[in-house]
């Protein structure tokens, strides 16, 4: 063949082989990436296979018992009682208390920053938001242990319980025994550390909205907060939503300070005022101490289920913004 | 060059005397962005019932007269205006005057249309009636249509007032956001290059839309089209940017004047090409 030509063939230069061995390389990284969480998931699953093949799926997540050594208070006799309810109803709880507390302050916090701050303060607030992101997880848990739980079990707590615990189910507090060890404080301490995480997308999401569909809104005579109410958020909303979700998987993994201040009590809790347990705080507490083969087998099944809502809820998100990416296109 | 006085049909009919809505002074304006002057002494007397056109070199401050008028000019930080904008009779820069209702009364159509995604074609056009507090729904279902009516949507839309905005082309879009701008009744509107962004055969419809809106609004049209200055003003100002890069206007007279009888040999060299 002609060196010149054989110079313009596909396999000839060393350039494109060099351009195809990197391809390659960045195929198989991203490979590895999707096996690693494929058989995490899959290792999980078998290592937790006696839970699901001998009590059955729906039994463990609806057992409201955690006692591998259970004697029944009359009869005597023991038997095993492994269920994840007590901890999926404490997970559920802290996270959607994280989430009522960080949700609409985050997002009010953003609106501040893009609409109303004066450009230098708001790059002020902006480094703080984001030092809160950078405090480690245990230090939040301290500042819920000694000041917040002692603080709200003293002040508002009872306040709350009985107004709005007298309308909204969970919210009522056990007079006789008030506690600072509650799925609240664990709540309140997830609100902390997913604010920064909400500021952060409603910000970017609200900054996106062009200048050109405020501008409308503001020439046809409304107010700044009207634009914002009727055009800014509205526009903005499933960006919000997701950024909201994101930070709601977060909080449901979090570990170290909602095992701090959570209370560790493996039962489902009628109210946030009472201590109780999540599936990471469970898993964190029991895992270095278990003898028990099934209670292990319990505590990776609850790996599971926290492993499939995550991921669950970040697809979720993924859907989300592939429809948000969609919402420019005709304007 | 197609003129008004080529087209009978588009003269402006004679206003009745004593009255007149919608008379629009600008005396002696001067813009700011910061301490760049963007816009120096201009003084303008816009006539209801007609439409004026704004002309001239990208950068003299044609858009930032328009934003004048309604008080959008303000809204960008660091922004001023000295001078005063009188309509009918009362100063819009007043101390007591309000920037959100002055907007109310006069509309603006900007370049790109801009229907908000968030709502649906119906609730567009009933925005700004809805921020002016009508909540009846019988009002607003027959503004709506009528608005639509007049922007020469309706059939088109009639079936679906439910879907978004955004699902429109880009002329109906901007039809619409016409239709939204006089929905609430304003006395002046303003458009800056609402054809820019559209295909000729929608700029057309656009244009015949102001030539029939002109019957009842004041209406300043911003257009680096001169073609369509030609087409559709009945008076048109001609702007040009000094050597302290501050627009002026340079003059200002019928339509069919500027182009084939300018005083200025600016706007000559302007409307007949030479440069721009």
């Amino acid at each position: 063949m002609d060196d010149r030509l054989r110079r313009l063939t596909r396999s000839g230069g060393r350039l494109l082989s060099a351009d195809a061995l990197f391809r390659r390389s960045t195929l198989v990284a991203v490979l590895a990436a999707g096996a690693l969480l494929v058989l995490l998931f899959a290792v999980l699953v078998a290592q937790s296979w006696p839970i699901w093949a001998d009590r059955g799926i729906v039994p463990f997540l609806t057992t409201p018992t955690w006692a591998p050594n259970y004697v029944d208070p009359v009869t005597g006799a023991t038997s095993v009682q492994i269920g994840a309810l007590p901890m999926i109803v404490g997970t559920v709880l802290s996270s959607i208390i994280g989430l009522v507390v960080a949700g609409p302050l985050g997002v009010l916090v953003a609106v501040f920053l893009v609409e109303y701050s004066p450009r230098r303060l708001a790059i002020g607030l902006t480094f703080l938001v984001e030092l809160i992101a950078a405090i480690p997880s245990v230090v939040i848990g301290i500042w819920g242990l000694y000041v917040f739980s002692i603080f709200s079990r003293d002040t508002f707590q009872w306040w709350i319980a009985s107004t709005i615990g007298r309308v909204i189910p969970f919210c009522a507090e056990d007079p006789a025994n008030p506690t600072r060890f509650s799925v609240f404080t664990a709540g309140m301490v997830l609100a902390v550390m997913i604010v920064p995480m909400v500021v952060a997308v409603s910000r970017e999401v609200i900054r996106s909205v062009p200048l050109s569909l405020r501008e409308g809104h503001t020439g046809m005579g409304a107010t700044r907060w009207e634009t914002i109410r009727h055009v800014v958020l509205p526009t903005a909303r499933i960006g919000i939503l997701g950024g909201v979700m994101l930070a709601f998987g977060r909080a449901l993994g979090e570990t170290i300070a909602v095992t701090m201040v959570i209370g560790n009590v493996d039962q489902v809790p009628t109210s946030v005022f009472q201590p109780g347990q999540s599936i990471a705080s469970k898993i964190a507490t029991n895992l270095g101490d278990v003898t028990d083969q099934v209670e292990l087998a319990g505590l990776l099944g609850l790996g599971v289920v926290l492993l499939v809502v995550s991921v669950g809820l970040s697809v979720i998100v993924r859907l989300l913004a592939r429809r948000l990416g969609g919402a420019y296109v005709a304007s | 060059m197609t003129t008004v006085t080529d087209r009978p049909g588009y003269a402006a009919p004679a206003p009745a005397p004593g009255t007149e809505a919608g008379v629009l002074d600008l005396r002696s304006v001067n813009a700011y962005y910061r301490t760049f002057r963007a816009v120096r002494d201009v003084s303008l007397s816009l006539r209801p019932r007609a439409i004026t056109a704004l002309i001239g070199p990208s950068g003299c401050g044609k858009s930032t007269i328009l934003r004048v008028i309604n008080r959008m000019h303000e809204t960008i930080p660091g922004a001023r205006v000295e001078g005063s904008v009188v309509l009918d009779g009362v100063d819009l820069y007043r101390r007591d005057v309000s920037a959100v209702r002055v907007r109310r009364t006069i509309g603006m159509v900007f370049q790109k249309p801009n229907p908000f995604p968030a709502m649906s074609i119906f609730e567009n056009v009933a925005s700004g009636m809805r921020l002016a507090g009508e909540k009846k729904s019988s009002v607003l279902d027959g503004r709506v249509e009528a608005s639509l009516r007049r922007a020469a949507l309706w059939d088109e839309v009639k079936d679906k007032l439910r879907q978004p905005g955004t699902s429109l082309s880009g002329g109906q879009q901007q039809r619409l956001c016409i239709a939204r701008s006089i929905a609430v009744e304003p006395e002046v509107i303003l458009m800056d290059e609402p054809c820019s962004a559209l295909d000729p055969v929608s700029t057309l419809r656009i244009e015949e839309l102001m030539v029939e809106l002109r019957q009842d609004y004041t209406i300043v049209i911003v257009t680096h089209n001169m073609q369509q200055a030609g087409r559709v003003s009945d008076v048109t100002a001609f702007f040009s940017m000094g050597d302290d890069r501050a627009g002026y206007l340079v003059e200002s007279g019928p339509t069919s004047r500027i182009f084939s009888a300018p005083t200025e040999k600016l706007t000559e060299d302007y409307v007949s090409g030479r440069f721009g």
